[in-house]
């Protein structure tokens, strides 16, 4: 089933189609290109095909899907980071390639995987980076950017460490201060692509919890790529399951989480079940694994 | 360190650092004018300097007042011999050092300086073309053959690495390394070549390639100046996207920096400044290499603080490195072979120290 509001579109190959029909369906390659050249070739499985979705603010969204199935490339299509060969992404109603990307940064923030940081920049400075495209040239932040900065590295626990240097920190704190730079960014979308990967519990669950916290009171849309399908379960309105550059299926945890679902999509025998601790369903994994059909990264 | 009081307060040091090395720099130059094979006291030089620039803001030119009792001679020397000499070398200094800041951002690569990208080969590969053709005799060929070849290489660079098939490699840092350490390699044996084919030529290269102040006049300064005035102008513009993409393309890029078209115009500039710089004077390595590092040791790595202050260093380091070989050595060696042996062991250092960042 479809997700109504058009905020933010993403159609490709000009075809209006329902997802279920994207499932049955056999679509035709297409390539993604970045502007002239193309990122894949033709014949590799790992495109996007054919996706119809709607985004909207107030919504919190997970990504999931195994390796190199295109989630990361969808996240870099949805940003207009890259473009797409056919079909367009709009955002609030304006194609995302007519938007410069400093139109664009302050409607979408995004906390990548994981960055190179290879300058001993301080935490302060880097969340304050996230005030960029809200500070004119030549000119210092404004009281409020910093009035701003500081809330945030207070609600996400980075003020602990803000004079410290970004090159001497740990995996996850690292991605605590960039998890922050984003959070400054104030944007109506936040995209986070894998942005717990590092992280420890205590620390993943007090950010879901701020970024819950956003989506519920300031209207915030959230899409999240995540490895954890119990995760996204408890935190997610709506999971989008994605195979070889296709969603596969898309809709609220408890109607389309299931057994058959996770085991065509990754190749497990998981055990769905509510879980009242939770507050959700949750899957639970033993030593089993089914054959992978072909697969486009192994 | 984020209430108003203590921000002023770092703007305040800032300003004060700034200052404080454009006074040594200045100071530097008139003692570095003084000094060589005629002494000339300090106070003649700067009552040289001040009637010369009096004379030029006034167009008066016998004012006799400020330059009474200095022979004539003292004053061309200073005039038309050191001084040129001593601002080209600053200047070139400064935009060494500059280059060296931006190739550092842009590329992502703390160990990146002026000639990563093979700028330095492209312009040594021109010059001896001009040297080998025999067109040194009309003595603007050998610079202005070194710029060419400089920016052919940087355009051939940049193209190799915007064909790159896969949209993320397009001008990322190491799609430009690569190209330019393959096109470096090129070049390097189509100048050990050059040499062979030379004869008697070969000496000319060979000096030409450790690079000399020697003999500037005051077009090269004025030609530097303009290069490094134009070079700093863009990167203060373009400073604080310089922080955002040295933190890496992809979030520099959602920060809301159109980074091919920032990296594209940063790349042309940095290598513009290297480009002149080599052809005014030849190969000085390790000024851009070095100059950064140590800066950022005071000033962290924020671009807007590490712009200034690296230029004004780097112009004080060669500066002070060139009145060594040409008033303190016995014999006047080559400037490039000089920074290379202060430089190379120096980052030796710190690298050992550990503070490569």
């Amino acid at each position: 089933m479809p997700i109504s509001v058009n905020n933010l579109f993403f159609s490709y190959g000009d075809r209006v189609r329902q997802i279920a029909q994207v499932k049955s369906q056999q679509i035709p390659v297409e390539k993604i290109r970045g502007d002239e050249h193309s990122l894949l070739p033709p014949e590799d499985a790992c495109s996007i095909r054919g996706i119809d979705l709607d985004f909207n603010e107030g919504c919190f969204y997970s990504i999931l899907g195994p390796n190199g199935c295109g989630k990361t490339t969808f996240i870099d299509l949805l940003i207009g980071h890259l473009r797409p060969a056919s079909g367009n992404v709009f955002l609030q109603g304006k194609d995302i390639a007519s938007l410069s990307r400093l139109d664009i940064a302050k409607q979408v923030a995004l906390v990548a995987q994981n960055d190179t940081v290879n300058f001993p920049f301080t935490v302060q400075e880097v969340v304050m980076m996230g005030r960029h495209p809200y500070i004119k040239r030549f000119s210092m932040p404004s009281s409020k950017d910093v009035a701003l900065v500081k809330d945030v590295m207070e609600r996400t626990g980075v003020d602990r460490f803000a004079s410290r240097k970004i090159t001497e920190l740990s995996g996850g704190e690292r991605q605590r201060a960039l998890f922050a730079r984003a959070l400054c960014q104030d944007t109506p979308f936040l995209f986070l692509d894998e942005a717990f990967s590092n992280m420890d519990i205590h620390h993943t669950i007090r950010l879901l919890d701020i970024v819950r916290e956003d989506v519920l009171e300031k209207g915030r849309g959230v899409i999240s790529v995540f490895h954890d399908i119990n995760l996204a379960a408890i935190w997610s309105d709506i999971l989008v399951f994605m195979k070889q550059g296709e969603i596969v299926s898309c809709g609220k945890t408890k109607d389309i989480m299931d057994e058959q679902l996770i085991e065509d999509v990754f190749h497990v025998k998981p055990k769905v079940e509510y879980n009242s601790y939770a507050r959700s369903k949750q899957a639970s994994f033993r030593s089993e694994i089914t054959t992978m059909g072909k697969s486009c990264n192994e | 360190m984020f209430s108003d009081s203590e921000r002023k307060f770092v703007e305040r040091v800032e300003y004060l650092g700034i200052s404080l090395l454009a006074s040594l720099l200045v100071g530097l130059i008139l003692l570095s004018a003084s000094m060589g094979y005629i002494k000339i006291p300090f106070h003649d030089v700067a009552r040289v300097v001040l009637s010369a620039i009096y004379d030029n803001t006034f167009s008066i030119s016998d004012n006799t007042l400020l330059i009474s009792g200095i022979p004539e001679s003292h004053s061309v020397i200073v005039m038309d011999v050191r001084l040129p000499r001593i601002l080209t070398c600053a200047f070139v200094g400064a935009a060494l050092a500059l280059s060296g800041v931006i190739f550092q951002g842009i590329l992502l690569n703390p160990l990146a300086d002026p000639y990563t990208l093979g700028v330095s080969a492209g312009a040594a590969f021109g010059a001896c073309t001009a040297i080998l053709l025999n067109l040194g005799a009309a003595f603007v060929s050998v610079p202005l053959f070194a710029f060419l070849g400089a920016i052919a290489t940087l355009f051939f660079v940049i193209y190799l690495s915007y064909t790159g098939k896969n949209r993320a490699s397009v001008l990322s840092s190491n799609s430009l390394i690569l190209s330019g350490i393959i096109i470096a390699a090129i070049l390097s044996a189509a100048i050990s070549f050059l040499k062979y084919l030379a004869d008697e030529q070969v000496a000319i290269i060979i000096f030409w390639l450790m690079g000399s102040f020697a003999s500037k006049t005051w077009i090269d300064v004025f030609v530097t100046f303009l290069f490094l005035v134009s070079g700093f102008a863009v990167s203060m513009m373009f400073a604080r996207e310089l922080n955002l993409i040295s933190l890496g393309e992809r979030s520099a890029s959602s920060l809301g920096v159109d980074t091919r078209k920032v990296t594209l115009i940063l790349l042309i500039t940095a290598s513009m400044l290297a480009a002149i710089s080599v052809s005014v004077s030849g190969i000085i390595g390790f000024v851009g290499l070095l100059v950064p590092h140590m800066v950022r040791f005071i000033t962290g790595p924020d671009n807007r603080r590490l712009i200034p202050l690296s230029m004004f260093s780097g112009a004080i380091l060669l500066l002070g490195a060139d009145t060594v070989t040409r008033a303190v050595l016995p014999h006047e060696i080559p400037i490039g072979i000089l920074t290379a042996l202060i430089g190379g062991p120096l980052f030796c250092w710190i690298f050992k120290r550990g503070n490569l960042r």
